[in-house]
């Protein structure tokens, strides 16, 4: 199992470690609930080295970053972070991604830490196919600590590398990103907080690491992560994505930009009917899982594709996909949990509010 | 490491029993059980008077990352439900042998010999 630059530091803070996406990763440091108050509340840090970091460069940088991905990347300003999906030719999601705009001839990308090898031969083929003029290079030697909450900022700048003007610069608004020497510094997250992803060479992540716990940060594991990303309504792979479920019918339509020329999977994007619908549902004295039934007049119209539970809201959370062919009342559809079926509450963006 | 009390015996699903009475045999999960876990947040039993058959599951116990079926250790007539757990169920894990589940009226009292001492208990989970 392969393991982060920071794996020594999670065995000696006596994390819990699970496999995730071939890589041993920490679940839990303390609770989960504690992590997710941390994150909601103050500051918390995530080790999310385990993701698929890259560096597209050359003249048709932005073209291929066009084509691979559903969103629009090549009208998209310098320093904007840009979230996407990488299609198959039938329109299927096969992963999530973020391209950042970091210069006018380099494109940073990341990708989901499970799906990493199969996306770069899957660019690496485009590159080929379509023949564009660009260098494509793994960052294999870089880490990545997500630093999330409401106290984000003012953790980040106790950090010598970070207490510089461009950081603290108004124009570093959400969703973009700036470039620091071989540091790349985004304002973007997976949490519904504000924050930080913090890309860099792996000595440097291993000591903005220790500098963050010596300044009380709390480290984080996966487990809050889900807790929070599920609270957030963010997507995940392999839970509300995958190869059958199309952008469209995971309710990303505003990441898909069909005015551009053209795109892996566009084509069949045109033509391909809608099959699900997502929902964001909670249910009291219960936590919906993944696989579990959606029933309406008790038939099956749907399965649940992530939950948990929200201390926020003190009641499971989930999210779902519904067939379309359905139409369901507000208050009409119901969870099988186990052997019962509990009344699901309909939520509308996300659970924050 | 984990706590494995000498007087009680175990199953290979990481529940413990305690056999003391023989009319009564007190259930619970162990200390890896908890432990492994993580954060329980739910406990579902099942009723006074259901009854049970060995190796079958009888409830769950949930933390925030997963779902784990409870499996009766021996058949039996639940006698008791622990409601205390159900209302507090994170109180398993400061102290998953002081907080039982379910006590059982054991109806074939052959099983017992099935169950694992804790010398063979700790022998399945190192």
């Amino acid at each position: 199992m392969k393991k982060t630059k920071l794996h020594s530091q999670h065995l000696l803070a006596n994390a819990k470690m699970a496999p995730f996406g071939g890589w041993d990763m920490p679940i839990q440091y303390t609770s989960i609930k504690e992590e997710v108050n941390a994150v909601r509340t103050a500051a918390g840090m995530f080790d999310t080295s385990h993701m698929g970091i890259a560096i597209i460069d050359g003249d048709d940088h932005s073209e291929l970053t066009d084509y691979i991905q559903t969103n629009n990347f090549s009208g998209a300003p310098m320093g904007k972070a840009v979230y996407g999906l990488l299609c198959n030719e039938d329109g299927g999601v096969k992963d999530d991604l973020i391209s950042y705009k970091i210069a006018t001839d380099k494109t940073l990308i990341c990708v989901n830490a499970s799906n990493t090898e199969g996306d770069f031969q899957f660019i690496q083929k485009c590159i080929q196919d379509k023949k564009f003029k660009v260098g494509f290079h793994h960052l294999s030697n870089y880490g990545m600590i997500a630093l999330q909450g409401p106290n984000a900022m003012s953790e980040l700048i106790k950090l010598e590398s970070f207490n510089i003007d461009a950081v603290k610069n108004a124009d570093f608004k959400k969703m973009s990103v700036i470039v620091l020497g071989d540091i790349y510094l985004a304002r973007s997250g997976y949490t519904g907080e504000d924050g930080f992803e913090i890309f860099a060479p792996n000595d440097k992540i291993l000591s903005f690491w220790k500098s963050l716990e010596n300044n009380g940060v709390i480290k984080c594991g996966l487990g809050s992560r889900d807790v929070l990303r599920i609270e957030a309504a963010f997507p995940l792979y392999g839970h509300e994505l995958n190869e059958n479920i199309s952008p469209l019918d995971a309710g990303l339509e505003k990441f898909v930009d069909m005015n551009k020329s053209n795109f892996v999977g566009k084509a069949a994007l045109l033509t391909r009917p809608l099959t699900f619908r997502k929902i964001l549902f909670s249910i009291p004295e219960s936590i919906p899982r993944q696989g579990f039934e959606i029933i309406l007049e008790n038939k099956k119209v749907g399965e649940v594709t992530s939950g948990t539970l929200s201390s926020k809201l003190n009641a499971g959370i989930g999210m779902g996909l519904v067939n379309t062919g359905c139409s369901f009342a507000e208050n009409s559809l119901m969870i099988r949990v186990r052997n019962r079926d509990i009344p699901a509450k309909l939520h509308k963006r996300n659970f924050l509010k | 490491m984990s706590n494995i009390p000498s007087n009680l015996k175990y199953t290979i699903e990481h529940e413990w029993v305690d056999t003391t009475n023989p009319n009564v045999m007190v259930v619970g999960i162990t200390d890896f059980a908890q432990s492994s876990l993580g954060d329980i947040v739910f406990v579902e039993l099942p009723s006074v008077g259901a009854k049970l058959e060995k190796d079958k599951p009888f409830g769950v116990v949930e933390s925030i990352k997963s779902v784990s079926d409870l499996y009766a250790p021996i058949s039996g007539e639940v006698l008791e439900k622990n409601t205390q757990v159900e209302g507090s169920p994170e109180s398993i894990n400061q102290n998953s042998y002081s907080h039982w589940l379910i006590k059982i009226k054991p109806s074939n009292p052959q099983e017992l010999t099935s169950l694992l001492s804790s010398e063979e208990y700790k022998g399945k989970i190192s």
